[in-house]
């Protein structure tokens, strides 16, 4: 019975009306966002949001129609311990609240023996790991009542003794768990460009038959190493890289992520003008392909 | 229902420019004080830590709004840094057309509505200030009389001082903090962000408090400070609760 409940929640992400470009909101951006026209929908991290305080600029977002999707940081589905039950309430309360249909989480882990990293931290890619996150993920699902997405990170460290690549990792658990996936482009392309590997193909083993959404933010090169700030422009790698997803598959949405440094309102409009043409030039390889 | 569309849609169709808003919201000080914060985010000039004003540099061409142009004009002549409470005491004068703008189009209140109504509440309370003073002393003579006009002074003159708005000027008000909420949220977190344009705005509906604890912090604390320091009034909120002593002429 439970699986036919996962199932129907899947299919649910899966029949969901297409959520266009839309943009992580923040206070700083409120304005931005609220005078963009074509705005596809809006992500709010459920960290940031108190219940008993909800930004009349977001619940005015919500009035007009605009589908909000809550994001959450502090889950640490990869870790040990399993997730505490506080703060999936408060993420779906959010959700609830804010008329989500959809909430996604990372596949990292923040804590450990009571212990908080403030970074999203790389889990293990190990069967033993495997089932530890599926457990976890397993309980989040439960106690969610609403479908639930999971993004890869990007991570400047890796663990030894890796028994597969990161998008097998990902795709393997999303299937045991029948999970949604939420695509960062820039972490996977963060990730190969550190790691030495090709991201294209890394494209050709991640479920993309799941894709809920994408991510897509700036970063900068410091020491020959790419950090995904999302304080910086989109930079050509992220975009060539969506531009190949979209030439694979039509994302069902696609957003950007900006938490630091904020742009001016036309910086911002060009940044998802960048987004919106990377989506295009994919678009059309696609369909010339299909000819 | 049919009266409250017509209503929202008599309400939709007013429209103000930043410094109308301003001078809605919390008259003169607000006006002069949105003025100032648009043309310090121009560049144009610049808060000092002591709460001073300075001009940075010319204005590239006349600047649209004759307020705007009034305190750079006072900020620009000055030979010495110039106070809020001077900038303001010079540029009133630019605020009358507004003021009378405002009143025309039925959002505060004209002088004959002021008087009748500033009356009508000292009545009110003086008659019930008396009352309340026959009641405790056991009558009513000329001591309650007096005493009765001795205890309505201050909150006949804070009743009269609270109103400076019509109703439609109040919703009107209530309408464009509801329309400017992301506003708000913007000017709050990422003031430098915003255009002048939308500074001045954001300060003439929220008020300077707004730029308190931000990059802009300068401005907001001393408009703010600016606010409160006021010899005239005081604080004491007698000029409509709001600050400002703007236009309800109470404090004149």
């Amino acid at each position: 019975m439970r699986r036919v409940w996962w199932v129907w929640r899947l299919w649910g992400v899966r029949m969901m009306p297409p959520l266009g470009l839309g943009i992580g909101w923040r206070p700083e951006l409120a304005l931005a966002i609220e005078r963009r026209e074509a705005l596809g929908f809006v992500e709010v991290t459920a960290e940031n949001i108190r219940l008993d305080d909800i930004p009349p600029a977001l619940t005015r977002m919500v009035a007009r129609g605009v589908p909000v999707i809550v994001h959450g940081l502090s889950l640490s589905l990869g870790g040990a311990e399993l997730p505490d039950t506080r703060r999936l309430d408060h993420l779906a309360r959010v959700a609830q609240r804010l008329g989500a249909t959809l909430v996604s989480e990372h596949l990292a882990f923040v804590r450990a023996d009571g212990l908080e990293a403030g970074h999203l931290l790389p889990v293990p890619r190990t069967p033993e790991a495997l089932e530890v996150v599926f457990e976890n993920v397993t309980l989040a699902k439960r106690m969610l009542p609403f479908p639930l997405a999971l993004e890869n990170i990007a991570t400047l460290v890796e663990w030894p003794g890796a028994a597969m690549d990161e998008a097998s990792f990902l795709a393997e658990l999303l299937e045991r768990t029948d999970t949604a996936l939420l695509f960062d482009v820039s972490n996977m392309y963060a990730n190969a460009r550190n790691g030495g590997w090709d991201p294209v193909a890394a494209l050709g083993r991640l479920p993309l038959d799941r894709l809920a959404y994408v991510h897509v933010a700036g970063g900068t090169v410091r020491d020959d190493l790419y950090h995904d700030t999302h304080a910086h422009p989109v930079g050509a790698g992220p975009l060539a890289l969506l531009e190949e997803l979209c030439s694979r598959i039509a994302p069902p949405g696609v957003m950007l992520e900006r938490d630091d440094d904020f742009p001016r309102e036309s910086e911002l409009e060009a940044e998802l003008e960048a987004i919106r043409m990377a989506m295009a030039r994919g678009a059309a390889r696609r369909i010339g392909n299909s000819k | 229902m049919a009266i409250e569309t017509r209503a929202a849609d008599l309400l939709s169709s007013v429209e103000l420019s930043p410094l109308e808003a301003a001078y809605l919201a919390d008259g003169v000080p607000r006006a002069i004080g949105a003025a100032l914060a648009g043309l310090a985010h121009m560049g144009l000039i610049e808060f000092r830590s002591d709460r001073k004003v300075v001009p940075l540099k010319p204005a590239p061409t006349s600047l649209k709004d004759p307020i705007q142009q009034s305190v750079f004009d006072f900020v620009s002549k000055s030979e010495q840094p110039s106070s809020v409470e001077d900038i303001r005491k010079y540029a009133e004068p630019a605020t009358q057309p507004v003021r009378d703008a405002l009143r025309a189009s039925g959002l505060l209140l004209n002088v004959q509505a002021l008087w009748t109504g500033g009356l009508a509440i000292a009545g009110g309370v003086l008659t019930a200030c008396t009352l309340f003073w026959s009641a405790t002393n056991g009558g009513f003579s000329a001591n309650s009389v007096w005493g009765g006009l001795f205890f309505a002074v201050i909150p006949t003159i804070y009743l009269i001082g609270r109103r400076r708005r019509t109703s439609v000027g109040n919703a009107v008000l209530s309408r464009l903090q509801a329309d400017h909420v992301a506003l708000k949220a913007s000017a709050e977190h990422a003031p430098a962000l915003l255009t002048p344009t939308d500074l001045t705005l954001a300060v003439a509906i929220f008020g300077p408090v707004i730029l308190e604890g931000g990059p802009l912090n300068d401005i907001g604390y001393a408009l703010k400070r600016e606010r409160n320091n006021r010899g005239s009034c005081g604080g004491c909120g007698g000029c409509g609760g709001c600050g400002g002593c703007g236009g309800c002429g109470g404090c004149a």
